[in-house]
């Protein structure tokens, strides 16, 4: 017979989940937005804002949603696709100042991709722009 | 603004030119919109030349913002119209999101309000 799982209260569970972030390093995710073309440069710089150290712009065009874009001739709109990385904490905030923004230049989108793994000490701290001990990134 | 982790981001890497049929499966699933990159594919020169094949750098990168509930269905007919089966040699895969922004869920079934 196995046991029953019984799940571990609430507040525990905030608990431990501190101890866990306490040892581990913050996490990156990478972040692609996609906005009209170029109207990247207003994005870049509210980015940097949030301590997005890299960001790459990717030229890409959108697909054409209804037939009516095909008959007018313009059934692909240009786009610019940025690829940046940014910590977790950051993006919250982050999305709270770009979200009007994104309205009014038009149809954009944001995601993030949570990253599994990363290379490199110094890489990390550029990316995070945070010193952190090295120690605490063995641990990770 | 959505954390709700319900949507899943589709790449598509495809031949160039290919891209249409992508679109126009993933439409006929439940997607809305997509966007489109150039790329260049690396292979193996050496197998290339030893079997006399030319396989063309060009390709074309989709990608896809989806519900989950949508995924199987969409990613299956992309592999049936596009995949590595096909003149699209299509290698297909798809990422979790964590967060989005800009995608309205009030008009899900409106094809005419979102592009991109």
């Amino acid at each position: 017979m196995k046991k029953k799982h019984i799940p571990l209260p609430v507040f525990l569970k905030r608990k431990q989940e501190k101890k866990k972030s306490e040892s581990t390093p913050e996490k990156l995710e990478m972040m692609i937005t996609i906005v009209e073309r170029g109207k990247s440069d207003k994005f870049i710089d509210i980015f940097q804002q949030y301590n997005v150290n890299v960001s790459m712009v990717v030229l890409g065009k959108g697909t054409a949603p209804t037939e009516l874009l095909n008959l007018l001739g313009i059934a692909e709109p240009s786009k610019d696709v940025i690829l940046s990385l940014i910590l977790e904490k950051n993006i919250i905030p982050l999305y709270e100042e770009i979200q009007n923004l994104l309205k009014i230049e038009g149809k954009g989108v944001s995601l993030t991709i949570p990253l599994t793994s990363m290379v490199g000490i110094t890489m990390y701290k550029f990316l995070s722009h945070e010193n952190i001990k090295k120690g605490e990134i063995k641990n990770g | 603004m959505d954390n709700t982790q319900q949507y899943e981001i589709i790449f598509c890497i495809v031949n160039y030119g290919f891209t249409d049929i992508v679109m126009e499966t993933a439409k006929q699933n439940g997607a809305r919109g997509g966007t489109i990159i150039n790329a260049r594919g690396t292979g193996n020169e050496e197998t290339e030349k030893f079997y006399g094949i030319v396989i063309s750098p060009d390709k074309e990168i989709v990608m896809i913002i989806i519900e989950k509930e949508n995924k199987d269905k969409i990613l299956h007919a992309i592999y049936e119209t596009a995949g590595l089966e096909n003149l699209g040699q299509g290698i297909i895969f798809s990422l979790p999101i964590s967060h989005v922004l800009g995608i309205n869920k009030e008009n899900k079934l409106n094809t005419e309000s979102k592009g991109s």
